[in-house]
């Protein structure tokens, strides 16, 4: 019994996978054909998504970077001590630019944009806004799924820099209250920069461009998914959410435990 | 002269149910011409419009649009489905003009004054600048009307065009959507549960209904709530309006 629904269980998240891995490689694949000209109204689709996900979203994602920077600071300068500053340098880019930073803003897209991009999708397909798109001759998925993918993606990458530069400029106020010898802002940048190496740029990448990917993929799958009922509105939105969590927290964990091997 | 749209021997049942919702469905409809499907709730005739769109596929027979399957000729075809189906989060304008952007992206001048001759054909001068969940319905109904002829189609097929209208005003729409088809040379399809008395148009009844015709419902009377008693489907009958 129990094997049999663990087996059921795994079958159905392999198929989910896959689905979703389809989902993305048939974007990439619209995104890289092209039309030999992208039409404006497309653009403009990319724009607005932009807009709600990444600038709209600065305020809150400000906020929290100040507050993590705060915190995350305030320890490292605890664990470093005063002669510390290699081991200071070394736990903030670790700890903001490698790990929390690129998982919190994820965690804040998939909040406001994953949930209300399964919410919106889910809704039109109740409302038959879908079939009238495609009546229309006008591809669905073109329309709705790829230009999202695309200004998910850049909101996360554009987000993801931001919230690393305020944490980190949080990390340095922070420590000009709490350090016994704190440092000149150039003295904590150059400690940073030190610290700071390809391999992390790399990784903040690898933990933005993947994770859009999952967070609008998902989230225009579940909608799409939905049935004509407005009682699946709220349940794709909850499904966008739980699923783009976990496969976000998956991608990091699988990246850093990558990482930390190599 | 060849048809535009043709029904031939169409039977289609709803996913998952056995009993078809019509069968034997033949219908022929030209240039210039208006049909008017006609049947009770549930009678199939929403489904047999989306037949002729692609967006259902017939259980047997066959649909073709100007010789091929719809969903090949989206491009030639005008749909406004029974909700008139305008995306909520464009204005009405932009609803208006999406499928002319999408799919032929003119310059915006060329968009406007297609935008402005569609709209003048149901006598609206401007729109308000509002998404549809703020526009009167019969004007959303409207701008779904001229935005399934934008792209200048061969075949326009309508779910109750005239539904959010009073008798009067309902009246004129189907004298307007008549008027245009016979204008332009195009093929109109139309559902409706009340279809117009006077157009002299063809009047296709899908009588196999699996539900029986909607009962008017007035204030004071009490509504029957016994499920109604399914009936096996007929073949659809075609008769000329007289």
């Amino acid at each position: 019994m129990l094997v049999a629904a663990t087996g059921r269980a795994t079958i159905a998240a392999g198929s989910y996978v896959l689905a979703v891995a389809t989902f993305i490689g048939l974007a990439l694949v619209r995104l890289r054909r092209g039309r030999s000209v992208v039409p404006a109204v497309a653009r403009e689709v990319v724009k607005r998504q932009v807009l709600f996900t990444g600038i709209e979203a600065i305020p809150f994602c400000a906020l929290i970077a100040l507050l993590t920077g705060a915190v995350v600071a305030a320890q490292a300068s605890l664990l470093s001590g005063a002669d510390g500053r290699d081991l200071l340098g070394l736990l903030l880019v670790t700890v903001l630019v490698r790990e929390l930073g690129p998982l919190i803003v994820a965690f804040i897209v998939i909040g406001r944009s994953g949930a209300a991009i399964a919410a919106e999708l889910a809704s039109m397909r109740v409302h038959r806004e879908i079939d009238s798109l495609e009546a229309m001759g006008v591809d669905p998925f073109d329309y709705l799924v790829v230009p999202r993918m695309g200004g998910v993606v850049m909101a996360l990458i554009g987000l993801s820099m931001g919230f690393v530069a305020m944490s980190l400029l949080a990390g340095w106020i922070i420590l000009q209250a709490v350090s016994a010898s704190p440092p000149p802002l150039h003295d904590y940048a150059s400690l940073l920069a030190v610290q700071l190496s390809w391999l992390d740029v790399t990784v903040l990448l690898a933990k933005t461009v993947v994770p859009g990917l999952l967070i609008a993929a998902i989230a225009c799958f579940e909608g799409l998914t939905a049935a004509h009922s407005s009682t699946d509105v709220p349940r794709a939105a909850t499904r966008g959410v739980v699923r783009s969590l976990s496969a976000v927290f998956l991608w990091d964990a699988g990246v850093s435990v990558l990482i930390y091997l190599a | 002269m060849s048809a535009i749209l043709s029904f031939s021997g169409v039977s289609w049942a709803p996913p998952g149910r056995a009993e078809p919702v019509f069968t034997g469905l033949d219908l022929e409809l030209e240039a210039g011409e208006l049909a008017v499907l006609t049947s009770g709730l549930g009678g199939g005739k929403s489904s047999a419009l989306r037949l002729a769109v692609g967006l259902e596929r017939p259980d047997s027979g066959t649909v073709l649009v100007q010789g091929e399957r719809p969903a090949r000729m989206r491009e030639r075809i005008g749909y406004v489905g029974g909700e008139g189906a305008l995306l909520a989060n464009l204005s009405l304008w932009d609803n208006l003009v999406l499928p002319l952007r999408w799919l032929r992206d003119p310059p915006p001048a060329e968009v406007e004054a297609r935008a402005r001759e569609v709209l003048a054909l149901f006598e609206i001068d401007s729109l308000p600048a509002v998404a549809p969940a703020y526009a009167p319905t019969n004007l959303r109904r409207l701008v779904a009307l001229a935005r399934a002829l934008i792209l200048g189609p061969s075949l326009l097929v309508l779910d109750e065009p005239a539904d959010d209208f009073d008798r009067d005003s309902a009246e004129e729409v189907w004298a307007l959507l008549a008027g245009i088809a016979a204008d332009r040379g195009i093929a109109v399809l139309a559902g409706a549960t009340d279809p117009p008395r006077r157009l002299g148009s063809r009047i296709v009844a899908l009588s196999g209904t699996a539900v029986p015709a909607t009962r008017r419902f007035t204030p004071g009377q009490r509504r029957t709530t016994a499920a109604p008693a399914l009936r096996p489907a007929p073949d659809a009958l075609v008769r000329k309006q007289p």
